[in-house]
């Protein structure tokens, strides 16, 4: 549509063009004709008398034969009125002043050339005219002729454009066929790509991989989900199986107590992983919905420690901080809590008597790569095989401890996790590095850029 | 205490009216939040809990008329919601406490306690329970006249129980207290430290002054009925 009219627009500028042009080329082959018409009758003049009646009948039989363009001849006098005019000449059309010099004009419909002569004869002016009246005509036919092509090309652009825009968008077409086919639960299908290596292959190949990745992270959900109403189900189980067994046969007092607070014990199970899962879904926010200040990591880390350290002893396990260097971060306080107690548990959990536990936390400057800070929390456990190491922060993983305390070491499965999206939300990497009965590291590295630098912050601990 | 409760949920409503009840409360229970206001002028209430999510009236909309009144009670938000915002929503829309579901009545009695006693709370230099005293100022415990020596979490831990002495105390509670938020992990990190409070405290002497709850949580006091 706009392009039709774009079209239109151009054509009707050309042609305006065109009729202008050929005007003034068509006045001025004119003008040189009369130019040279006026130079004739001037040598005419001097060469032969003005009475002489040779030159009336030559210049009478030219208007005559020019007739078809009105041409004329007038010889005027010094004061401008006419001594002689051909057949055809009008009346009028005098030079307007005394001022020698030659005088082109258009009067009405004729264009005129005036040229003064210096001669001693009365004649002292020669006008040579003709009309404009032909010239028009033929400008007309051509304005018809540009006028009908104009037309021709309104009907004819939009219909072309329609023909070659089909061509070019018949792939896009497919792509949009394809894609409005997709469904979360139909992930499997793909834009065609045709081979032809241009832009269109190029973005069909960029969509297929955003496609990869969907179904990729949909296949985690809905992963994550199953295993989700699985961790839910043994408590419930617990809690339905407990209230059923009470119910079965009367029993003393004293029974039915234990019997319901452990249907509460299994429902705090429950919450618990209720909250996980929250606490889960909530550090995948974006950081504008999350609860963020400036936090000292350091003082957390201290505050961990103390917790924990109560239960590093019962365990017969060190509990450690090999370093403690004053961190300040813009965080979210509640995440940065789970996240140390996440690693000090685990870490205490899988580190069998007189191990060791220790954590470190540190700004690293090197000439490498920009400043960050660093927190390790390393233990002396019982460590992680090798090809198990890089499942460790898949939701709801639990490494095969079967061989050592299974019976003491319980947990969602969701620990680590939460520790990555916590990190990760926080633009931070986490990894892990381990060797089976050696031990295992846990590092996490936050970019220097949310270390705050002002101090006047109130500072949350 | 005069309790009003607005929740529309029958099984959670009947059980907290039988609970405080049976703590020696008074509980009215609301089902819907239309009638709340007109409750509330015809008779007089300590305190107010309210359901975040009703269905005919919102629990913030309710809160924005109840603190319109002129001498409004304190109000305790009750929601499933738990998120950050949720929390910090409630609380600026004027709630004076806000507690997530599941929740344990220990805790709801115990909230309910602190947001009527918060004006005329006054915080006693000493805690004693029978031979049992902690001075806050000089942060000294003894029992009996003998000193005993605490960790800084012990004593935080010691100090939650003995100011709500008679009065169970859970282990959210006791995480909340140490933390300042929860933690929800498995590693029974409360009953570690229980355990070697009470070695402190109790171990050496001819009775002990802390027991375990079952399914509750812990409670400082003389003379415990076992039952529970």
């Amino acid at each position: 549509m706009w392009n039709a009219g774009a079209v239109a627009v151009t054509a009707a500028l050309s042609i305006v063009a065109v009729h202008q042009a050929t005007r003034w080329a068509m006045t001025h082959s004119l003008d040189d004709l009369l130019t040279e018409d006026v130079e004739e009758i001037r040598l005419a003049l001097i060469d032969l008398d003005f009475d002489n009646n040779l030159l009336r009948d030559e210049l009478n039989r030219k208007a005559i034969g020019h007739r078809r363009h009105e041409w004329f001849v007038k010889l005027l006098s010094e004061d401008r009125t006419q001594v002689w005019g051909s057949v055809n000449a009008p009346a009028g059309l005098l030079p307007e002043s005394n001022e020698p010099g030659d005088l082109f004009a258009t009067s009405g419909e004729y264009r005129h050339f005036t040229k003064p002569i210096q001669d001693d004869s009365p004649i002292r002016w020669i006008q040579v005219g003709a009309s404009m009246g032909p010239l028009s005509q033929e400008l007309g036919k051509i304005d018809q002729i540009a006028m009908f092509t104009w037309l021709l090309s309104l009907g004819i652009a939009p219909l072309l454009g329609w023909l070659l825009s089909g061509r070019a968008l018949r792939p896009l077409r497919q792509m949009v066929n394809t894609a409005s086919t997709l469904r979360p639960n139909r992930l499997s299908d793909r834009l065609p790509i045709r081979d032809a290596d241009d832009e269109l292959d190029q973005l069909a190949i960029t969509i297929n991989l955003l496609l990869d990745r969907i179904a990729t992270d949909v296949g985690e959900k809905h992963d994550f989900l199953a295993n989700a109403a699985h961790e839910l189900r043994t408590p419930l189980a617990a809690i339905h199986a407990t209230a059923e067994v009470a119910l079965v046969t009367p029993r003393s007092g004293e029974v039915y107590r234990d019997l319901v607070a452990q249907i509460i014990e299994q429902t705090d199970a429950l919450s618990g992983i209720v909250n996980q899962l929250l606490l889960l879904s909530e550090s995948s926010l974006p950081p504008r919905y999350d609860n963020r200040k400036c936090i000292a990591l350091h003082e957390l880390v201290l505050k961990s420690v103390d917790i924990f350290r109560a239960v590093a002893e019962s365990n017969d396990v060190s509990l450690r901080i090999d370093r403690n260097e004053k961190t300040r971060i813009y965080g979210n306080r509640d995440q940065w809590i789970q996240v140390l107690n996440n690693l000090i548990d685990n870490a205490i959990k899988y580190t069998p008597r007189g191990g060791r536990v220790a954590i470190d936390l540190r700004r690293i400057e090197n000439e490498i790569e920009p400043p960050f800070i660093q927190l390790t929390v390393s233990d002396t456990g019982i460590g992680i095989q090798s090809d198990a190491v890089h499942g460790v922060f898949d939701r709801f993983y639990r490494a095969d401890r079967s061989r050592t305390r299974l019976s003491e070491v319980s947990g969602t499965g969701l620990g680590l996790s939460i520790c990555k999206a916590v990190v990760e939300s926080h633009l931070g990497t986490i990894f892990c590095k381990s060797q089976l009965g050696l031990g295992t590291v846990l590092t996490i590295r936050l970019p220097i850029e949310i270390q705050l630098q002002e101090t006047n912050e109130t500072l949350s601990v | 205490m005069d309790v009003l409760l607005i929740e529309d949920d029958r099984i959670l409503g009947k059980m907290i009216c039988l609970g405080l009840e049976e703590s020696g409360h008074q509980c009215k229970w609301l089902v819907e939040g239309s009638t709340v206001l007109s409750t509330l002028n015809q008779g007089h209430y300590d305190v107010v809990v309210l359901d975040r999510m009703l269905p005919d009236l919102s629990g913030m909309e309710i809160l924005e008329h109840l603190k319109q009144a002129s001498s409004p009670p304190p109000v305790l938000m009750l929601t499933a919601l738990g998120s950050v915002e949720n929390r910090i929503e409630g609380l600026a829309a004027g709630a004076d406490d806000y507690l997530v579901k599941p929740f344990d009545f220990a805790e709801l009695v115990a909230r309910l306690l602190a947001i009527t006693r918060r004006s005329r709370r006054s915080s006693p230099a000493v805690l004693e329970v029978g031979p049992l005293i902690m001075d806050l100022t000089r942060r000294v415990v003894t029992r009996a006249g003998k000193e005993i020596e605490l960790t800084p979490t012990e004593f935080e831990m010691l100090e939650l129980l003995m100011r709500q002495s008679g009065e169970v105390v859970t282990r959210k509670m006791i995480c909340q207290h140490l933390w300042d938020a929860y933690w929800e992990g498995v590693t029974n990190v409360v009953e570690v430290h229980v355990t070697r409070l009470r070695g402190k405290i109790d171990r050496d002497f001819e009775f002990p002054l802390l027991h375990t709850v079952r399914g509750r949580g812990y409670v400082i006091q003389l003379n415990r009925d076992t039952s529970g």
